[in-house]
């Protein structure tokens, strides 16, 4: 399998005021088509940071981000933003849904922007989706009608309703109880599984980075090392939250 | 793309309920649009109410004058004096003319100028009055013809005389009691005491004139009431102007009969400067209480009326001869149950009013005393002698006959229109002296008779005693016979003549023309009209300044363009805060929304999708409440249109043109209120949907915590 | 008082030794010229002049008039009858005691105006028609001797006396020292105020037999406006008749009739 995101010694840094803040200091990683992938490390370890970085939002101080063989630094923001709607689907720690569409509307937003699809199209694709999250039946309802669980659901049907290449998880998993972290866990296992997408996410979480195919450990702007996907494989002390 | 486009309209018409915000910019714009709509709506009613005031009364659509002229045409009058005009060379062919461009339905030829009108004071009017009445008498006499009528006015005038003589005696017995000798001198005091004799009047008739020389030169200089008065005039063809301007109505007497030379007074100047003072602060004091909401108890300029009121008693008592004295006296104890044997002190006690009393005051001066009095110094019907300096440099003097007072409908109450008066072509032609070729020649046969030479003031001494020759000379006696002098032309012009003559429309038309107004059909149609008569004007030869009735009206002109520009103002008020408020609350609600507008751009949304999201949110929400503003508006306006708006002041009564004005909404103004909100939306939202733009997609990473 | 007088006098006197040889005039020969004055320009019998007017003023047509005036000093009557041009004619003043009245035959009117009055609207007055009464009128005062072209004049300063009527309350007057005429005269307001400056170039004499002297008339007068400076007024007196009067004539009938 090809590699998907390709990442070189890159290094960022935020500046606040006159105080330079390295948020990463010479990251190397290579991820691959299909990798089921946990980011672990403490919080301010640089996790957001790096999938940042992958995730086109943000550009590297120094070093180079590949993602889907483009190398990131190059495009304009145009077309960063072209690359985020139609290789990468995003699900954030506080769900981020639109509040005030409904969840259907949510979840066909992507396909909207891409304007590809017709109407007919969209529907069957977004309720495909909404299908394989469990929540055809609430396609109507407000996202302020539902629970966490179910919002998380709707944002990886919405994440997911591109067919992208790669899915971005910041911490999926941290604004949910333990029970519906596992399910959300699941799903995008499954999903995985099923079409193959890759899905890197980040979580301090030890039970959720077990269902990882691979676990980067990162600590203080730096990757500790990458442990195998061992289910209740000991955790580096650094990484405890 | 189009589902593109969907989605924005949807988020739009979402995100319209989902803010409280956004309420708030709604309310906002629908305030801002019903005030668009009603504002828009009230101030073209007022234009064109005040349009139709200038346009209907005096200026007419398009006014015409003589591009040679030194100063501009200010039908209302300016800031100065009136601006000097050329005449317009042959008005019948310009007239001819101008009927032939399309539009134009009438030219009415004009000219304006003004005179102080000189008025004796009481005495010497009475006395003029007796004079009169004495030669009139005289001379049926001598012609045998009945004069037991004429006698009798001779009379009733002497009576009055001897009244009034009986007021100044008891006027002087009073200074000289407050030893006050410089009031009345001792000749005078003697001239007094003459005429208070019965042997003077007994002998009035053997020797009238002596006896009148005698009032009239040492009697007459006693009162000081003497007056003059400012009349300003448009002399026109009055039966073409009577036709073609509607917004003239005849209140007092009636029109000036076709052909005739006559003079209409304007109201507002009639009542202001013509009428007995005390009547008129009488009328001033009852507008107060009853129209403007005032009190005499809560108000210093009624309470100021009252107490002149009080004082100034002498202008009614020197009115009244002996026997209306006595009918006022009686009359007014009757009705303010007194037995007060003193007028001036009756007279102040009718006039120490009250919030209570006033009204009946009022009425016991208007029912019991008015008619014994000369409410106007002149009466409608009187002959008014109008004196003016002519172009010419001389002074002319011309009898015009008082047919009636006018006022312009929606101008009554106006200063600047209300002292207008009007008079025949005729008239005015005289008083204007144009200096005609004739009299050119005349006045320079008579300068090179002299034998004068100009001697300039610079070097006078130098000229005049410079030489040093003799000063003195012997002359011949001369024998100077003024019969040789005179032309005896005067003796053919007699005023009563002039009066009684009717003009044909020939020869009211060919002379002097200032100015013409122009009436078109179709008011729409004025600029192509002041085009083509600017043409035809280059093309014939004529000589022709072709301005709006806008430009032409002076001061009033300037007036209405004033008051648009205050309205307007404060539209442009009313929007600009609009604009910072419907701004800050965007920008309010961007900065609330950057969670959601992070995300989308995370998820893929370009920043053109941003921006056209927040302007197209602003626009829907302009449309729908600009809407419900807009029928808000137009239910207002509906409401107006039928109840009307009373006006509250003067100031107001010359915006309404009229005591009311019943405003209408038109389609423009809806659409126009439209287009003005849309932009104001947009203007008001372009740096919040900047903002917005700028929101970075990492801020959808950051955790709301 | 006294003593004061004599310091005043001590310290004062060489002052006015020093001042130049001028002849001062003495109060009782300034009084002198002044009734003088008035005494050549007195008619005792009827006075009748025929005169022309000419007015100046900026960007208009000169002004013209022709004019009769009577007068009958010993009444103090005086009467004016324009005769030229034909507009003008049979307008008309006539004085009874203070008062100045004006008609306008086209109107058959009388109005009562002022000493001030501009007669016919020009620069000239009342007075400059009228017999001198400049000393019942004015107290004078002597100010000097001094050049006027080349005429020795003596230059005297008159106020108005109280309680009379006059046109001006200053009138500042430059005398020939040899003839005694007025040569210049100016006429200033109570403010002080220059308003009208007055030459009078020549002066004509006419023997009257009732008078058994001459009566000197001023045969030109030219008169500048100090106020609107670029306004002035001719006045020629081109002939006198001094024959008797009609009696009546110095009424407002009389006038009335010469227009109708």
């Amino acid at each position: 399998m090809g590699s998907i995101v390709s990442i070189d010694n890159v290094v960022k840094e935020y500046h606040l005021g006159k105080v330079i803040v390295p948020a990463l200091r010479g990251v190397s990683l290579e991820v691959h088509e299909g990798e089921f992938i946990s980011i672990a490390g403490p919080s301010g370890s640089g996790k957001t940071t790096l999938l940042n970085l992958i995730g086109c939002v943000d550009t590297a101080t120094s070093g180079k981000v590949e993602v889907a063989g483009r190398d990131t630094a190059t495009l304009t923001e145009r077309q960063r933003t072209s690359l985020r709607l139609d290789t990468i689907g995003f699900i954030f720690q506080s769900f981020n849904l639109v509040a005030v569409l409904s969840v259907f509307q949510n979840v066909e937003f992507p396909l909207l922007l891409q304007g590809r699809l017709k109407a007919a199209d969209r529907k069957a694709q977004v309720m495909s989706l909404l299908d394989q999250v469990g929540l055809s039946s609430h396609a109507k309802h407000r996202p302020s009608e539902l629970s966490g669980g179910q919002r998380q659901r709707v944002a990886v049907a919405r994440a997911l309703v591109t067919e992208p290449k790669l899915v971005l998880a910041d911490e999926p998993t941290a604004n949910l109880d333990s029970a519906t972290g596992q399910n959300i866990i699941d799903l995008m296992k499954a999903l995985n599984q099923r079409r193959g997408t890759t899905f890197i996410f980040s979580t301090h979480d030890a039970k959720v980075m077990s269902h990882a195919n691979a676990i980067w450990q990162l600590a203080d702007g730096k990757i500790l090392g990458k442990s195998g996907p061992v289910a209740g494989a000991p955790i580096p002390a650094e990484a405890r939250p | 793309m189009i589902g593109h486009w969907v989605v924005l309209v949807q988020i739009a018409f979402r995100n319209l309920f989902s803010s409280f915000i956004n309420l708030v910019i709604g309310v906002i714009i629908a305030v801002g649009t019903m005030l668009v709509v009603v504002g828009g709506a009230m101030l073209d009613s007022l234009d064109t109410a005040m349009s139709r005031s200038i346009t209907g009364s005096l200026a007419g659509h398009i006014q015409v004058y003589s591009a040679a002229s030194k100063d501009e045409l200010a039908i209302y009058g300016g800031m100065t004096d009136d601006p000097s005009l050329a005449a317009v060379d042959d008005f019948p062919k310009v007239k001819r003319l101008l009927l032939g461009v399309p539009h134009v339905k009438t030219v009415v030829p004009m000219g304006i100028n003004g005179a102080l009108l000189m008025s004796g004071n009481t005495v010497d009017l009475t006395l003029a009055k007796l004079r009169g009445a004495v030669k009139a008498r005289d001379a049926a006499t001598a012609s045998g013809a009945p004069a037991a009528d004429l006698a009798e006015q001779v009379d009733s005038q002497k009576a009055h005389i001897r009244q009034i003589v009986k007021v100044l005696v008891e006027d002087a017995a009073k200074a000289s009691v407050l030893a006050d000798s410089h009031a009345v001198d001792d000749e005078a005091k003697q001239a007094l005491a003459t005429v208070s004799t019965e042997p003077f009047w007994e002998g009035f008739d053997r020797d009238p004139y002596s006896a009148l020389e005698l009032l009239e030169n040492k009697i007459a200089p006693l009162v000081s009431d003497a007056d003059m008065l400012y009349v300003r005039y448009v002399g026109t063809d009055l039966d073409a102007y009577q036709r073609a301007f509607d917004r003239m109505q005849v209140v007092d007497g009636q029109p000036v009969p076709a052909g005739r030379r006559g003079f209409l007074f304007p109201k507002f100047q009639y009542e202001e400067q013509l009428k007995l003072k005390t009547a008129r602060r009488l009328d001033r004091i009852k507008e107060g209480l009853t129209e403007s909401g005032k009190t005499i108890a809560g108000d210093s300029e009624l309470q100021r009326f009252v107490r002149e009121n009080q004082a100034q008693t002498r202008e009614i008592v020197l009115q009244l001869d002996g026997l209306k004295t006595r009918t006022a006296l009686a009359r007014l104890n009757a009705a303010l149950h007194s037995n007060e044997t003193d007028l001036p002190t009756l007279l102040t006690r009718l006039f120490t009013t009250d919030d209570q009393n006033f009204m009946d005051r009022y009425r016991i001066f208007y029912e019991q005393l008015a008619p014994l009095l000369e409410l106007y110094r002149v009466r409608i019907g009187d002959m008014l002698t109008v004196k003016a300096f002519t172009r010419s440099g001389y002074v002319q003097s011309v009898n015009v006959k008082v047919y009636g007072t006018f006022e312009f409908k929606g101008l009554e109450k106006s200063p600047l229109s209300g002292v207008t008066g009007l008079m025949d072509l005729m008239s005015f032609r005289d008083l204007y002296g144009y200096l005609s070729a004739d009299k050119r020649d005349e006045l320079r046969v008579l300068q090179a008779a002299s034998g004068a030479k100009a001697v300039a003031r610079e070097n006078a001494e130098a000229e005049l005693f410079g030489g040093g020759g003799p000063v003195v000379a012997e002359a011949k006696e001369g024998s100077i016979d003024e019969k040789a002098q005179l032309s005896g032309l005067k003796k053919a012009k007699k005023s009563e003549d002039l009066v009684a003559r009717i003009y044909t429309p020939g020869e009211i038309e060919d002379g002097v023309v200032l100015n013409a107004a122009v009436v078109l059909d179709d008011p729409k149609a004025l600029p192509q009209a002041i085009k083509a008569i600017s043409e035809l004007s280059a093309k014939e030869h004529l000589g022709l300044k072709v301005e709006s009735w806008q430009q032409a009206s002076g001061l009033l002109g300037e007036f209405v363009l004033a008051a648009k520009g205050i309205l307007y103002f404060a539209v442009t008020i009313i929007f600009v805060v609009a604009v910072v408020v419907i701004n800050n609350a965007m920008m309010m609600a961007t900065l609330q929304r950057t969670q959601t507008l992070g995300t989308m751009r995370a998820i893929g949304a370009q920043r053109s999708f941003i921006v056209s999201m927040v302007l197209l949110e602003t626009l829907v929400l302009g449309l729908l409440f600009g809407s419900a503003g807009a029928a808000a508006g137009a239910a207002v306006m509906a409401k107006l249109h039928a109840t009307g708006i009373g006006a509250w002041s003067d100031a107001v009564y010359f915006f309404f043109s009229g005591p009311r004005i019943y405003p209408s909404l038109g389609a423009g103004n809806v659409v126009a209120a439209f287009l003005i909100i849309l932009v104001v939306s947009v203007v008001s939202t372009l740096y919040p949907a900047l903002i917005a733009m700028r929101v970075s997609p990492v801020t959808a990473m950051q955790a709301e915590e | 008082m006294r003593s004061t007088f004599l310091l005043t006098a001590l310290v004062a006197g060489p002052l006015f030794l020093a001042a130049p040889a001028e002849a001062a005039l003495s109060p009782d020969e300034l009084k002198k010229l002044i009734e003088t004055i008035d005494e050549r320009q007195r008619s005792t019998g009827d006075y009748k002049a025929l005169c022309y007017i000419e007015q100046k003023e900026k960007d208009k047509n000169d002004i013209v008039r022709e004019l009769v005036v009577y007068r009958r000093d010993a009444d103090q009557k005086l009467m004016f009858l324009f005769t030229k041009p034909k507009s003008e004619e049979g307008k008309g003043y006539l004085r009874i005691d203070k008062n100045l009245w004006s008609y306008d035959p086209n109107v058959g009117k009388w109005e009562r105006a002022t000493e001030r009055e501009r007669i016919g609207g020009t620069n000239s007055r009342r007075s400059d028609f009228d017999e001198s009464r400049l000393a019942i009128e004015y107290d004078a005062s002597y100010e000097g001797e001094e050049k006027l072209g080349a005429f020795t004049v003596h230059r005297l300063v008159l106020s108005a006396k109280a309680g009379i009527d006059v046109a001006y309350p200053v009138v500042k007057l430059w005398v020939d020292t040899s003839t005694g005429n007025i040569l210049k005269r100016q006429e200033l307001a109570l403010s002080g105020r220059l308003m009208r400056t007055a030459y009078y170039p020549k002066w004509n004499k006419l023997f009257s037999d009732s008078k058994k002297s001459d009566i000197w008339f001023p045969a030109e007068i030219r008169i500048y406006d100090e106020v609107e400076k670029s306004n002035s007024t001719l006045v020629l007196m081109k002939s006198v008749d001094l024959h008797s009067l009609e009696a009546n004539l110095f009424t407002k009938a009389w006038l009335e009739a010469k227009s109708r």
